[in-house]
């Protein structure tokens, strides 16, 4: 006999939403800060690349663990980002290589 | 009884998928992997040129408040998602549909301030075909605008179903799978903001 039951899909997680609101300040305290620094100019070139990068993967990383629950979920979904993020690595290293080498323009 | 697998004693599991895995979740997040590569080659492009003397020319004249701008209206947006889908939780529709809206006008938002920076940029004198790297500004953004207006598209496509009742506390993962395209589409800007605009 067929079961017939009302559809469910699977549960998600289920955050705060002022654990969403204190994530969107800190976003916001990280953008406020990447201004700072660039417009600014009180540190050297490189670090302040360094310090620019750092906390724009920071802003990204806070997006996906939290906004994208990567955090909460099963670690299946952060595994199929690790070898296009590893891809990603390698193909950055080889243009900036390139970039440093080569005249291009 | 049914022959199907449940997963916290609530969703109907499809033979074959992986424990606690969504397949529909799950093919989005493949869909975004195929969507990192695609924005990769085009920063990969843009980093490349960024030495070049058409580069140093073309960011004299960017506005990084401009940018700064677009950047706080697409992160507000994102709140808005997660904002939404804690509503479904809720079982507020209502919630749920407000939020979405506001989402949506946040993206056209930013698409507007995109339209007034090409307008400008377009009216000093830098177009497509000024040098290599204006073209890789001009593709990388707005290949990034178009997935902005088609996910604001998508959450028109949301709200008409939510008004339908098609969502509730227990059927929400249609507005989880929007929510990954969009904070996707953040996270990229984030990136490009950096990239165009800081360093």
């Amino acid at each position: 006999m067929s079961e017939t039951h009302e559809i469910k899909d699977m549960q998600a997680p289920h955050v705060k939403w002022t654990k969403y609101v204190i994530v969107a300040v800190v976003l916001a305290v990280i953008t406020g800060l990447e201004i700072t620094v660039a417009v600014g100019h009180f540190l050297p070139q490189g670090l302040s690349t360094v310090i620019l990068i750092g906390l724009t993967l920071s802003k990204a990383a806070l997006v996906m663990l939290f906004y994208m629950h990567l955090k909460y979920e099963t670690k299946w979904y952060s595994l199929v980002l690790v070898f296009p993020l590893f891809m990603v690595v390698v193909l950055f290293v080889i243009v900036l290589i390139a970039a440093a080498n080569w005249n291009i323009v | 009884m049914s022959n199907l697998a449940t997963t916290q004693g609530h969703a109907p599991v499809e033979p074959g998928s992986l424990p606690g895995v969504d397949n529909r979740k799950f093919g989005m997040w493949l869909f975004i992997v195929n969507e990192i590569m695609f924005f990769t080659a085009f920063i990969a492009l843009f980093i490349a040129y960024k030495n070049t003397p058409g580069m140093a020319d073309f960011r004299g004249h960017i506005n990084t408040l401009l940018g700064l701008t677009g950047t706080s209206v697409l992160l507000f947006s994102s709140l808005m998602v997660v904002l939404g889908i804690a509503s479904i939780q809720r079982g507020s529709k209502r919630g749920l549909i407000l939020c979405l809206l506001v989402t949506m006008a946040l993206g056209l938002v930013f698409l507007s301030i995109q339209f007034i920076e090409f307008t400008t940029l377009h009216n000093e004198g830098f177009t497509l075909t000024t040098s290599s790297a204006t073209s890789a500004f001009y593709v990388m953004t707005s290949f990034h605008g178009l997935h902005v207006l088609i996910g604001v598209l998508w959450a028109a496509g949301v709200v008409f179903v939510a008004l339908r009742n098609w969502f509730n506390k227990d059927r929400y993962a249609g507005v989880e799978i929007f929510g990954l395209y969009w904070h996707f589409v953040d996270i990229v800007w984030i990136i490009l903001f950096m990239l165009i605009y800081l360093i």
